[in-house]
């Protein structure tokens, strides 16, 4: 689990960074904005983020939901009985540095 | 306060359950009425046989089970024909193969947002379809099992909502393909109509044959009429009332998927004010009968409605009654916009008056019936531009579209220029009316509406071009005398007339702008008369001007600047020359440059209409994207551009 989860986050990374960035400055110039090209990549970002962001949610909602049955009453006898590990959540991988927001300059 | 989705959904699935129990027992007291009743009628009827028949009771229970049960199994047979074809019944495209492929940014965005709730619910991503007739904002879910689901959104949903709202929509519908909603209402559609059976059998019992003779079994008709009527009608107030509680949960988990309550809380709203304005109707005629399957719907009868009132699950979302959004056409890219202040497409905020700006966001506190929004003042000057440019983009004729370029041309109060121009459309019968229209805009409207007239005549042919060049050139010159900004239009003009591409040199170390300081130099010193017109005329004309030193000194910073030399009228054309040039990432600093110092220097940090014109011509001269600061000043005019 942990080296994939290093995957994870190297791969969201530089997902979010060199791209965000062109947005960033795209941002700037509202005739480019209004280009169709741009447009369609704009949207096809903001839709692979948004996946990314619900697979993490529905990952962490099902540990949520095995962690919950697991501890209640009937079902904590048999995941006591067969060893059953709590699930691990995914944390969120912004950095600090990366909370700071994107100054754009060139 | 953020709704506590988790409980809410619990107290829908106890809810329902107690409902369905409800049902249940129904069921058992009409078996038990009917076998009552008609024991009753038959003591009444045969005093004097002794007892009741053998079976009877068995064979009553018997004949109403039969028919509540098999009318229920009857009606699932017929609605088996699968969501896809429930959704083309309703006047619905595919948006996925095989049935159908998406057909603009909208359409394309709807897919997304489907998949990535599919994601969030851990579920196979259905069928879509949309309903490109309907301008309400409103979805459904149908099909039998997630296999065969499908999800229809209208075409007024994807214009009109932003795309969290969207997402929270499609959200709600998830919920009830994933909680078995579409299986659990077709039970109920079956059994209601099973209890409808025994009323129905009762009905054939009462009605006279074709003689007129009345059956023997008219009093067991007339009673099993009366008990299969009570139980159709507690049948059809459990089923509402199993449908609202549905849809709380469906609600609910929206809200639950999505992370967020104010995407669907925002699309509930825009529905309110949707149905506020009688917007909600629908066009397509089946669609009426599928109402209980739909996100919204419009109440027929309390007690009967199978959706809870909007207003009810808005305070439940939000937690106070939120008043309504106004439910615009968005453009499609926009998922940036602030829920309360949907971009309005025909308008610049630069052009906004304080009170419509007040009244484009809802007060929070509106009455129970969500009926009290303000609805944005429709002022005298927006409300006529608005109405112009709709008759603008109309323009596609010859005449309409050089009379339209030939009057944004024309400076005001120019005794000459007017009549040349008269002269010039002395030969088109509706100049007047075009005048009258461009004279209804707001200067945000005016270059794009010439730029909109250019590129339209630019496909037209060779000589028609010449024509309107000449004829802009002999009106603008009528008086002798051409302002800057004039010649800067007639460039401007005459390149988009050409329909030619700019090139864009690239960067060979000889073009960057330290290396061409003398022609940046001369089309910044021409531009200053515009820019700066009060220092470039009068006493001080031989000194160089305060921008035109500003940008000298943000270029040039550490060499020494290229003087100062007052441009004569000439100039423009050797100035743009030589900054062609420059190469393509040079220009949008040099651009940059001017607009920062223009908005040191100006009032208020903003620009003079002259100025921003200015700019944005020479921007569409060097074809590069004019900076944020300038392209805020005008709107967009082109249909289909946002």
């Amino acid at each position: 689990m942990p080296a994939r989860s290093v995957r994870v986050v190297v791969a969201e990374q530089t997902l979010g960074g060199t791209l965000g960035r062109l947005m960033a400055v795209v941002e700037n110039y509202p005739e480019l904005k209004a280009d169709q090209t741009l447009r369609e990549l704009s949207e096809e970002l903001t839709s692979t983020e948004n996946r990314v962001a619900f697979a993490r949610q529905a990952f962490n909602d099902a540990a949520l939901d095995y962690n919950n049955a697991a501890q209640q009453f009937p079902t904590t006898l048999i995941a006591g009985l067969f060893g059953f590990k709590e699930a691990g959540m995914l944390q969120s991988t912004t950095q600090d540095v990366e909370r700071q927001p994107v100054r754009v300059q060139f | 306060m953020a709704m506590r989705f988790r409980e809410h959904q619990e107290a829908a699935q106890t809810t329902t359950r107690r409902l369905l129990l409800l049902f249940a027992g129904v069921l058992v007291l009409l078996v038990l009425a009917v076998n009552g009743v008609l024991a009753l009628i038959y003591r009444f009827t045969f005093p004097w046989i002794p007892g009741y028949p053998r079976f009877f009771f068995e064979t009553n229970t018997a004949l109403v089970l039969l028919f509540v049960l098999g009318g229920c199994w009857f009606e699932m047979l017929r609605l088996r024909a699968g969501g896809v074809h429930v959704a083309q019944l309703a006047g619905g495209r595919g948006l996925r193969e095989p049935h159908g492929q998406p057909q603009d940014l909208y359409e394309k965005r709807l897919l997304n947002v489907v998949d990535e709730v599919a994601i969030a619910c851990n579920v196979k991503p259905p069928q879509v379809f949309v309903l490109p007739r309907e301008d309400a904002i409103n979805a459904f879910a149908a099909g039998w099992d997630l296999d065969d689901a499908v999800i229809a959104v209208t075409r007024g949903a994807l214009e009109r909502l932003t795309r969290d709202e969207l997402q929270g929509v499609v959200a709600h519908e998830f919920s009830h393909l994933v909680h078995g909603d579409t299986r659990l209402n077709m039970r109920l559609v079956g059994l209601v109509w099973g209890l409808q059976m025994v009323y129905n059998f009762g009905h054939s019992l009462v009605e006279p044959d074709e003689v007129g003779r009345r059956s023997p079994g008219l009093l067991f008709g007339l009673g099993l009429m009366a008990v299969g009527s009570l139980g159709w009608i507690a049948g059809r107030l459990l089923k509402a009332a199993v449908s609202r509680q549905r849809e709380f949960l469906a609600d609910a988990s929206a809200v639950k998927y999505t992370r967020s309550s104010t995407g669907i809380g925002g699309a509930l709203r825009k529905i309110a004010d949707q149905a506020w304005r009688r917007q909600d109707g629908w066009h397509n005629a089946h669609a009426e009968s599928l109402s209980h399957l739909f996100f919204v719907s419009r109440l027929r009868w309390a007690w009967f409605a199978t959706h809870p009132p909007l207003a009810e699950r808005i305070r439940r979302i939000y937690g106070y009654p939120a008043g309504p959004l106004p439910a615009r056409v968005l453009p499609a890219e926009d998922d940036a916009a602030p829920d309360t202040q949907p971009m309005l497409p025909a308008l610049a905020f630069a052009a906004v008056p304080a009170g419509d700006a007040r009244a484009a966001s809802a007060p929070p506190a509106a009455a129970a019936a969500g009926a009290a929004a303000p609805v944005p003042a429709e002022d005298g000057p927006l409300a006529r531009e608005r109405e112009a440019l709709a008759r603008i983009r109309r323009w596609q004729g010859p005449g309409e579209r050089k009379a339209a370029v030939l009057t944004l041309l024309m400076s005001p109060g120019n005794e000459r220029e007017q009549k040349a121009w008269e002269v010039e459309t002395a030969d088109i019968p509706v100049a007047a009316a075009v005048r009258a229209d461009i004279a209804a805009l707001t200067h945000a409207a005016r270059l794009p509406v010439l730029e909109l007239m250019l590129r339209r005549t630019a496909q037209r042919p060779v000589a028609e071009r010449r024509a309107l060049l000449e004829a802009a050139r002999r009106m603008m010159g009528a008086d002798g005398h051409a302002s800057p900004l004039d010649r800067l239009l007639w460039l401007a003009m005459r390149h988009l007339l050409s329909g030619r591409p700019v090139e864009q040199p690239i960067a060979t170390g000889k073009n960057d702008i330290a290396h061409l300081s003398q022609e940046v130099a001369a089309l910044t010193a021409f531009l200053a008369r515009i820019i700066d017109p009060a220092s470039t005329e009068g006493p001080r004309a031989d000194q160089a001007p305060l921008w035109y030193r500003a940008v000298m000194r943000a270029l040039f910073a550490d060499r020494p600047a290229p003087a100062w030399r007052a441009p004569d009228a000439d100039a423009l054309v050797a100035a743009l020359d030589g900054v062609a040039a420059l190469s393509a990432m040079q220009r949008p600093v040099l651009l940059r440059t001017w607009v920062e110092a223009a908005q040191q220097l100006a009032p208020g940090g903003r620009l003079s209409e002259a100025a921003a014109d200015a700019f944005r011509l020479v921007a569409l001269l060097l074809d590069i994207p004019s900076p944020r600061a300038v392209a805020d000043r005008y709107i967009e005019v082109e249909v289909g551009a946002s």
